[in-house]
This record gives structure tokens, sequence and C-alpha cells, in this order.
């Protein structure tokens, strides 16, 4: 049909009466003209009417095909069948509700998922974005050396950009000071994410030059919070690190990278004299159109080979690692989750297609004659089943609708959760691709619901139900069979929900247990950069910590205060590398990679970490003294298996404040070896751990812990007080007791967690209502046959435990495909699963005894109901 | 002429129908009775056209864009829907008249060697 008739179809609907009037003169002419015709050639008048309408054929039959080429028939027909699904619902408010609800749960919680789950990323084209790392020669990554970047930078063929930026804390003087996160900026950073600034401009070319550079671009963010939102800061001048610098522009709203940078600097990179070892880049590229992540993967290990080459002494074994710019902000915890999350709730949702599919089919039967007496009026099975299908659609549109409510409120909730916000990702939210998903499922449930019972309904043999006088035929037999088979499917699918979500809650519970490895209760923690020009000198450095320390330990109530450089339970991510002195360079235990820790003498005794062997740091450790290390336990079994550590040296090193270039490694004696504490993530072993006084390597960035009986908040507000006597415009940030930081650690997986299982039990509801449906109308089905046994004398439980057996019998099929199911998938989960073993037993075994309690009960209310029939009633009814 | 019995009309083809229609609105405006009696007359009666048929047809076609379609008065005075061909009526005659040809020439081709075959 082509499309020119397809418009005049269309148009053909808005005037409907015309053609119909005009036709029926048409044929009222021609049967005149013919008529007279006749006529002329000699028949008698009643002979020549007559033979006219003969020849004209059937006059009806003409006037509806030339309807049917209108084509109002398939719309008049929808628009009959929809007036015809609403009455029909109307009628059955009960069935309505089931029906509707279910589905409303089925498709509210997809659609909830699925906002939390797919996130595009903000940027223009984000998948053509990648960072690119340094990879250290044991394989973790590290950020990138200045010189190692020029060099990628000219010689990538890859990459239409690639750009650098340079991480830190910044104080933003005003009232009252702010630290806030930093960056200094390549000049063609903000190109690589296709950004155009807010207010003002980005920076020029010339800025990018010492003496230039002194120009700043604010996020946002921090221009709406901290300079209020002033339209006329462009040209202002800020005090950044106590320096002055000129604000030239605004960058656009939720700009984040990695973090949120709120004040970005020009980054002023000279060609040469730069050290390959300072490495504290993080780059990014947009690859070029037509680059794949795989082939920008492989130009990046040869430029890191010709690096390697060219100066082996920093680079050897050194190479380079591109990872899609959405991967390195979530990791791949985040993905696991995220696919488990979406498995369950789709799961959900078929479960609540089948169970409405049940009750179409249960329904449908007492729609029989009704549907047979309109296939013998002539409807097509077609026709039939596009009615049914439009009454499914019903419930499907109600239920999203409803659904979409729920999701409304479910989003807005999670929305709120820390954990679940990413950088650089669109927020959680219900926008408009979420609505086409919600329309998408709206469709799918209705075919997934609607069609096999609609083609069941339609089946052949409909005259036999005419007939009969409505009670089981033939026919049903195998419509049970669909929907005893459905049933099954949906207790296995539950069966296999539940033990997973089991695992989960279990395995979570073990996580929570963890030993940190040092008692948490009762401290405090806080971090503090030590911005750069004031605090240059390391002497400065050292006072100041010294001082501050002083000040906290004279607090009443303070058992004892320390800093260091990383926390329990997590530590940064760069490890550093160290020499073991005095083994040949080429074995493994030679050299390795530990977490740095820069701590003060009463660290481990404020942690409440025993020494094991050796001693900790004293005030005799300080600058001038031999260089000292303690390390951990990790450290010594993985270098020292046989011999004793204590008195080895280590090669490191060290982190320099306010330097890039790098300080020879020094030579440090092993004083002592402490227990383990969780430096990395709760599940895994700890990494290997050297610490050093900080009166011999001072570091502008730590954390302070304070050990205290007293309650948190005065705490704090004397520790500040503290902090302001040493230096008044240093801020104290991230203040959290030990405690909230090590479950904050485990938010995420509790968040998904909970919402396993709500989805596991929405899930078994769903199964306990599709089994309650199968058995109550088997019970209908069979209740001639209980009422004759009653009348014979059985005892009530012999019904109970007729009706209980044929329920046990679906979960023991049931049981046998899920049990090996879940299995499979407790296997696939492996890693995901701690402290336990896949194949718990406490987890199936309650979820085989939560089912069959499901069972029981199902069984119990219909086979009640079968008893309480009067014997005579139900016989006489047959 | 006499006319067929009607045990000899034959059916027409499936979609020569839309054919038939376009040829015969190639000698002028006709009404549906026209049109009818024409292929009546030209086929020597030899086509069943039940006219009753024609007017979905002429719908059709009209939808098409190969006929428009006016009203007017025929002879006896009554009024009457003439339709004519237009140009794009015009060229899709011309197209589906070859395709006929062809189709009959290729269905002889087939069935010509058979009568040799009797004949000899």
């Amino acid at each position: 049909m082509s499309w020119r008739r397809e418009v005049a179809r269309f148009s053909a609907l808005f005037r409907r009466q015309k053609p119909v009037d005009d036709l029926e003169e048409e044929i009222r002419a021609h049967l005149a003209m013919e008529e007279q015709e006749n006529l002329e050639s000699g028949m008698a008048p009643d002979e020549a009417h007559y033979a006219a309408l003969h020849r004209f054929g059937n006059v009806t039959l003409t006037q509806e095909t030339s309807r049917e080429m209108w084509g109002w028939n398939s719309v008049q027909t929808l628009w009959q069948d929809i007036r015809y699904g609403a009455r029909m619902l109307a009628k059955n408010p009960g069935f309505t509700t089931a029906a509707v609800l279910t589905l409303a749960l089925g498709i509210g919680a997809n659609t909830t998922i699925f906002s939390v789950a797919w996130r595009p990323m903000r940027y223009r084209d984000a998948d053509r974005l990648l960072i690119v790392w340094e990879t250290r020669p044991d394989g973790s990554r590290s950020p990138v050396s200045a010189a190692t970047y020029l060099d990628w930078r000219d010689q990538n063929t890859a990459f239409e950009q690639l750009a650098a930026a340079r991480s830190g804390s910044v104080a933003l003087s005003g009232t009252p000071p702010v630290l806030v996160s930093g960056a200094s900026m390549s000049s063609n950073f903000f190109d690589t994410f296709c950004l155009q600034p807010e207010l003002g401009r980005f920076f020029l070319p010339s800025e990018f030059h010492p003496g230039g550079d002194k120009v700043a671009i604010l996020s946002h963010e921090i221009w709406q919070t901290h300079f209020g939102g002033d339209a006329n800061i462009v040209g202002k001048a800020i005090r950044v690190n106590g320096e002055t610098y000129a604000v030239v522009g605004v960058a656009p709203a939720d700009f984040e990278f990695f973090d949120r940078m709120d004040v970005w600097t020009p980054l002023a990179l000279p060609s040469v004299g730069l050290d390959r070892q300072a490495r504290d880049l993080l780059v990014v590229g947009r690859m070029k159109p037509g680059v794949t992540a795989a082939k920008a993967q492989e130009e990046m290990r040869t430029l890191a080979a010709r690096v390697a080459q060219e100066s082996p002494e920093t680079n050897k074994r050194w190479r380079a690692l591109a990872q899609s710019f959405q991967e390195a902000l979530a990791g791949p915890e985040v993905r696991l989750m995220m696919i488990l999350l979406v498995t369950t709730v789709s799961l959900v949702l078929f479960m609540a297609c089948a169970n409405v599919a049940n009750l179409l089919l249960a329904r449908a039967s007492t729609r029989r004659k009704e549907i047979a007496v309109r296939v013998a009026l002539g409807a097509s099975r077609w026709r039939v089943m596009r009615q049914l299908l439009v009454e499914t659609f019903f419930f499907a549109a109600v239920g999203t609708a409803l659904g979409l409510l729920g999701a409304y409120a479910a989003v807005h909730y999670l929305a709120t959760f820390p954990v679940l916000q990413a950088p650089g990702l669109a927020p959680i939210e219900i926008n408009r691709t979420v609505l086409e998903f919600a329309a998408a499922l709206c469709l799918a449930a209705t075919v997934l619901s609607g069609l096999v019972p609609a083609w069941q309904t339609t089946a052949a043999n409909l005259m036999e139900h005419v007939k009969s006088a409505g009670h089981t035929t033939a026919g049903d037999r195998g419509q049970s069979r669909v929907r005893h088979g459905l049933v099954m499917a949906e207790l296995a699918l539950s069966l296999v929900l539940m033990v997973v979500t089991g695992l989960s809650v279990r395995s979570f519970i073990r996580l929570t247990q963890v030993n940190p490895g040092f008692p948490s209760q009762g401290l405090l923690t806080a971090h503090l950069s030590l911005p750069a020009p004031q605090y240059a000198d390391a002497g400065r450095v050292r006072s100041f910590y010294s001082e501050l320390l002083a000040g906290v330990r004279a607090i009443p109530g303070v058992d004892d205060a320390a800093i260091s450089t990383g926390l329990p339970p997590t530590s940064s991510e760069a490890g550093q590398p160290f020499r073991v002195e005095g083994r040949d360079p080429a074995s493994p235990s030679a050299s390795g990679v530990a977490n740095y820790q820069v701590i003060s003498a009463g660290y481990f005794h404020t942690l409440g970490l025993a020494v094991r062997l050796g001693r900790a740091f004293t005030e005799g450790d300080r600058e001038g003294a031999t260089p000292v290390v303690i390390i951990n336990s990790r450290l010594a079994e993985m270098f020292f298996p046989a011999a004793n550590p204590l008195g080895r040296r280590l090669l490191i090193s060290e982190l320099v404040p306010g330097r890039h270039d790098p300080s020879p490694p020094v030579a440090r004696e092993i004083v002592g070896i402490v227990n383990d504490v969780k430096n990395t993530r709760l599940k895994e072993p700890s990494n290997p751990e050297v610490c050093i006084p900080y009166s011999q390597a001072p570091w502008t960035s730590e954390y302070l812990l304070v050990r205290s009986r007293s309650e948190s908040a005065p705490l704090v507000a004397a520790v500040r007080n503290a902090l302001r006597a040493v230096d008044a415009d240093l801020p104290l940030t991230r203040v959290s007791t030990m405690d909230e930081r090590l479950s904050d650690s485990l938010a995420g997986g509790r968040v998904v967690v909970v919402l396993m299982a709500i989805f596991a039990l929405l899930a078994l509801l769903m199964g306990s209502v599709g089994l309650y449906g199968v058995i109550s109308y088997a019970v209908t089905q069979r209740t001639p046959e209980f009422a004759l046994r009653l009348a014979l004398g059985a005892p009530h439980r012999e019904i109970f435990r007729l009706v209980a057996n044929g329920a046990l019998r679906l979960l023991l099929i049931a049981g046998a495909v899920g049990v090996p199911l879940s299995l499979g998938v407790a296997r696939l989960l492996g890693s995901m699963i701690f402290g336990i073993s896949p194949y718990d037993s406490l987890t199936f075994a309650t979820v085989a005894f939560v089912l069959l309690a499901v069972v029981i009960a199902a069984s119990y209310v219909p086979a009640r109901r079968a008893t309480k029939i009067d014997p005579m009633v139900a016989l006489r009814y047959e | 002429m006499a006319k067929q019995p009607s045990a000899d009309r034959i059916e027409l083809v499936y979609g020569s129908l839309d054919m038939l229609i376009l040829r015969t609105l190639r000698w002028g405006p006709t009404h549906g009775h026209g049109i009818a009696k024409s292929i009546e007359r030209l086929s020597e009666e030899t086509l069943r056209v039940e006219h009753g048929s024609l007017y979905p047809a002429l719908q059709r076609l009209q939808q098409e864009g190969w006929i428009s379609s006016e009203w007017g008065v025929s002879q006896n005075n009554q009024r009457a829907k003439y339709y004519r061909l237009t140009a794009a009526g015009r060229r899709q005659l011309v197209s589906e008249t070859s395709r006929w040809e062809r189709y009959v020439r290729a269905i002889t081709g087939v069935l010509r060697p058979a009568e040799s075959e009797e004949g000899q």
C-alpha cells in the first residue's frame, strides 16, 4: 500500500459521513441507469429492476468493501475494543486491582533501578574520553609525570586532545577561609571536555607562562556558595594559598573531574628540566573519531615503552594504561553490584507478568462462552486476541502510572544517599530516558502477560465450550498445565533470588564484623592540609605538628593524639616503592611497593595497635638522627619470611612537600614491626606498610587522630580551638569518628544488600500470590470431588492433605530446577561473597523452610474453604 | 451482439480490474455505470465483472491519485460522479499495460510448444 493511500485513508477519518452518502447516491444512480437500459432493450419494468440489481452484485458488500478502502475499520474497531475493555475492567474491580498492583510493583521497581543504573556521563560523547595512567612494574596505576605527559602529548596519534591536571588542596581566603580542591590544568583541558565557560572565558595561551599565570577559573558551585553568585566576579581578585589571583571565568555547573575542583589555575610546564619521577598529573584524552579504545591502549603502550627505553633509570618496566573515564571513576565492584541489582529486579518483573498471565488465564475460562459466540459471528482470531490484548494493555498502563508514582518517591529517597552519587554521572532522577524506559516496559509487560492467555483463550474447539456447562473440559487441562508451569517457574526464580539475597546478607553481616585490627571506639578523626606557600619549609611543618599535638593532648579527657597520612580502612591508592638494602636487585623480594605513612610518635598508642617486635618511635627519632622506619607484619612476612627484619635497612624515596623533583632514596633502619590494620578494603588482606616519623620526613597532608572518652561535639570544638591557637586560617575538615569511617566504607554494599532484600521479598510475595491463585483455582475445580469425599465421611484433614500434596508437588518440581540453578549462580558470584561458602547450608535451609511455610499457608485457606462447603450443595451444582 | 451465457464468462485475474478501468478512462471521463458498460462491450462480454466490484476499485484508484472525480449530470439528467484519468494515472496505465503484455508473452511462450506437439 503506497504512502499516498495511507495519507488519503488518514484524512478520510475526519470526514466520515460524506463519502458514505456520496457512495449511496452513486450506487443509486448506477442502478437507475442500468434499469433504464434494460427497459430500453425491452424488459418488463419489474424484470428490468431486478436484472439491474442482479448485474450489480451485492450492494451491501460493495458498501462495506468501499468502507474498508477508506480505512476506518481498524480505528473504529480499536476504539470499540478500548471501550469494551474499560467496561470489563470496571465490572471486576478485585481482579483489576490485583493485576494492576502486581504490574505496578514490577514496573515501578524496574524503573527505579533503571534510573540508578543507567546514568550516562554528562560530558559530550563521554565514551570517547579515556584516562591514561602510568603503571608501575607491579601493575598498579600511578599518576603521570609531566615529562612523560609532554612526550605522550607530542607523539601520540590516537587522541584529538590529551590534557593533564595536577590537583591539590587550595586555601581560599574569605570569611571563613575554606579549604577546597583545586587543580592546575593544561591549556587544552576544557577543550577535551568540549565545555564552554559559564561566565567570562577560559585561559589564554599567554597565561601558561610563568608571570602570566596568576589567573583562576572558579567552579560554578564555589562561585555560588563562597562568592555569593556575584555577577561581577570576573576580573575580581581573590587570595589563593596566600597569593593574589584574578578571576577570569566561571566553569559550567556540575563539572567534576574525579572530584569537584573549585579553583582552576593554569599549569605552566617548562619544556626542559622536568623530572620523570615526579608523577603527579592526571591525564585525560579524547580519542579521535574512528579510534577505538583498544587502539588507543596499543599506542600508549608503545609510547610508554619508548619512554622506558629512553630513560631506563626512571621508567624501566613502567607502562601505560588507558582506561575509560567512566570505569576509572566508578570501579569494577560497582559494575558487579549494578548487574546484580538489575538482574534481580528484572526477574521480579517477569514474575509479575507471569502472575498477571495466570490471572488472565484463570479469568479466561469464565469468558469462554462469550468468545465462542464472537468467533461464531465471524470475528477473526486476531480480532478477539487484539481485544484481549487491549484489556491487558489497560492493566499495564495503569500499573505503569502507579509504578511511576512509587518510583518517583523511591528515586527521591535514593538520590539522597551520598554513596550512590558518582562524580560526572547524571544525577539519579526521573528524566525523559527513564520515562521512555517505563513506556517500553509497559508494552513489554502487555505482551509478556497477555500474549499466551490471549492465544490460549482463542484456541480452536471453542464450540465445545458453548455446548458444555462451563466446567472442566479437555481444553482446560492444557491451560492448567500452562498455569502450573508458570507458577513453578516463579517458585524456582523466587528460590534463586532468595538464595542469592540470603548469601549477600550473610556475607555483608560478616563484613561488618571484620576486626579492623584495633579498637575503633572513642577515636575522633579529622583531616588537615597545609597549603604550600606558608608551609614550604620542612621546619615550619614540623613545628606546626608538634605544637598542635601538644595542644590537643592538653585537652582534658584526651588520652592521646597523633597524626598519620592515611587512616584505616582505606589508604591512598598510591604506594611508594622501596628496596631492601643488601639484596640482589634482580630477586623479586628485593623491591616492592608499600603504603607510605608519615606518623607521629604516639600514633600506634593512639590507635591502640601493639608493636609486635622492636619499638615505637620516640622523641629521639628526630631530624638529624638515624633515619628509621617501622614496618607492618605483612611487609615482614612478604619480604623477610625467614630472617629477623630488625636492623635491616630499606631504601625509600620520600615525598617532600613543595618539591616535584625526587629526593634520593633514604636508607632507613627497621626498628619495629606492628600488627596489621585494615589499610585497604575491609574484605582484603592488608597491604605492606612503611611508617616514617614526621620529624624526619614531614608531609603537609595528614589525618589527626584523637583518642578520648569525651562526647564528640565538645571534643571537636576543643580540637578546633587548639588548631586555631596554632594557625587561625587553617580549617579542620572531614571530621568524623573512626566507627563512622568504618561504617561508611560499607555504605555502598549496605544499600545494595537492602535493595536486594526488598526485591527478593517482592519476588517471594509474587510467587506466593501466584501459588495461591493456582491452588485456589484447582480447589474450585475439584470441589465436587471433595464434596463427595466429605459426604463419604473423609475427615477435614484428608482434604487438606490432598490440597497440600498438590502444592508440594509443584514446589518439589520448582525446587528440582531452582536448587541447581541457585548453586550455579552462587558459584558465579564467587568473589562478592565474603566469609561464607557459596553453598552455605544455613541460607539454603532457611530458604527451603520459608518456601515450605508459604506452600502450607497457600494451601490452608483454599482447603479450609473446600471443607466448609455443604456437600449436598456442591453435588447439586454439578 | 448476443450476450454470452454467464457460465462462459471468465473471472478477472486479480489486479487487472484497475488496469481495465484506467484504460477505459483513457477515452474520456465517464461515470461508474459507463465504465462497467465499456468493459463489458469491449471484451465482447467475455469478462465477468460485477458492477458492484467497480466501486471499491474506483475508491482505491482515487486514493492512489490515478483518477480524480467530480459530480456532474448524466445523459438522463441524473446526478452522477464522473471519473477522469490524471497524468499520474496515464503513466501508471502505460507501465501496467507493458507489464501485462510481457506476462502474456511469457505464458504464451510456455504454452506454444505444447500446441505444436499436439499438432503432430
